[in-house]
């Protein structure tokens, strides 16, 4: 059982490693995908504001797990 | 395998340099297990592990990759796409954290001093087989393989290219297994946290574009806005690197 447990631990680990950054990605794909097409319907826009949304959160990320260092 | 379907474009050389680089990351560290394993305990057990974890490796492919293809493509986009970008995002902000210092740098050679160290304190085998040797190896080669095939899958399905993403692993384990074969020591010189800064940009910039794309998002220039994405990651981290170097506070922490 300990091996699947590591194993369940492991797989998860390839995706989550900082919580906060992992909900902050999901919240703003979420909103992106279902959010997005109904405020700027047919717009190249959508596809640029989803990326903006990762950036920032990828230098917040990296700011704020330098500062808890 | 249809290798007429392999008409080299920008997206498909994007597939091929991702896989290959990412499971040249994963393997290297692979391979400093199995010579740890090899060096303290033997290579029967090392490569008696090793087989048994790609063997177990090729049954996970097998199967997922027979049930992805009962997956409306819209809907397989969406999945892997999104967990393309966790995947990819993960790897970048830690390749920005270990380039601004903040965490260190990962050594393939006091990885494989610990290894080693590990495995000389642990009870030699009584029979003919060392199921810790077996299992060491076994468990590295799985681990690290797991990741291989979900890139190999991901990068492959939800732009119909499991062919290239194949080609780029397998030209990676080619490459790891005859430098190991060569220099049977471990592989410190390759340049760990540029590979993986790199394969992270790769990674996020095909979940962003797959995410969005299932969902119907438009990208100015369509599939082109994926070099796009690429360039804009790629200067987004490294103004992520500045910001955590300017963030830092003390010292590096291993």
């Amino acid at each position: 059982m300990n091996w699947i447990t590591a194993a369940i631990k492991e797989l998860f680990s390839l995706f989550v490693d900082d919580v906060r950054f992992t909900i902050a990605l999901l919240i703003w794909t979420g909103f992106a995908i279902l959010i997005l097409p109904r405020l700027i319907p047919a717009s190249p826009w959508q596809g640029i504001l989803f990326f903006a949304g990762i950036a920032l959160i990828l230098l917040g990320g990296c700011r704020a797990a330098a500062a808890r260092k | 395998m249809d290798f007429s379907a392999l008409h080299l474009n920008p997206h498909m050389m994007a597939v091929m340099a991702a896989a290959f680089l990412a499971s040249l990351v994963e393997m290297v560290e692979a391979l400093t297990i199995i010579l740890a394993v090899g060096v303290v305990r033997g290579w029967r057990p090392a490569l008696i592990g090793a087989g048994a974890g790609i063997l177990a490796l090729a049954i996970l492919l097998a199967f997922f990759g027979s049930l992805l293809s009962t997956i409306p493509i819209g809907g397989l986009q969406i999945v892997i796409g999104i967990l393309l970008l966790l995947f990819g995002m993960r790897w970048l902000k830690k390749a920005v954290l270990r380039s601004a210092g903040v965490i260190a740098l990962h050594d393939e050679t006091l990885a494989f001093e610990k290894e080693r160290r590990l495995l000389e304190t642990e009870g030699l085998a009584s029979g003919p087989l060392d199921p810790v040797a077996i299992m060491t190896s076994f468990k590295a080669v799985l681990l690290e393989g797991l990741e291989v095939i979900f890139i190999v899958i991901a990068t492959g399905s939800a732009g119909g290219m499991i062919l290239p993403a194949t080609l780029g692993a397998a030209v990676a384990l080619l490459l790891v297994l005859l430098l190991g074969l060569l220099l049977h020591r471990p592989l410190a010189n390759v340049p760990e946290n540029l590979l993986k800064f790199v394969v992270g940009i790769l990674l996020s910039a095909f979940g962003l574009f797959w995410a969005g794309e299932g969902a119907g998002l438009n990208w100015p220039g369509e599939d082109w806005s994926i070099l796009g994405l690429i360039a804009g990651l790629t200067l987004t981290a490294l103004l992520a690197v500045r910001f955590a170097k300017a963030q830092k506070r003390g010292g590096v922490t291993p």
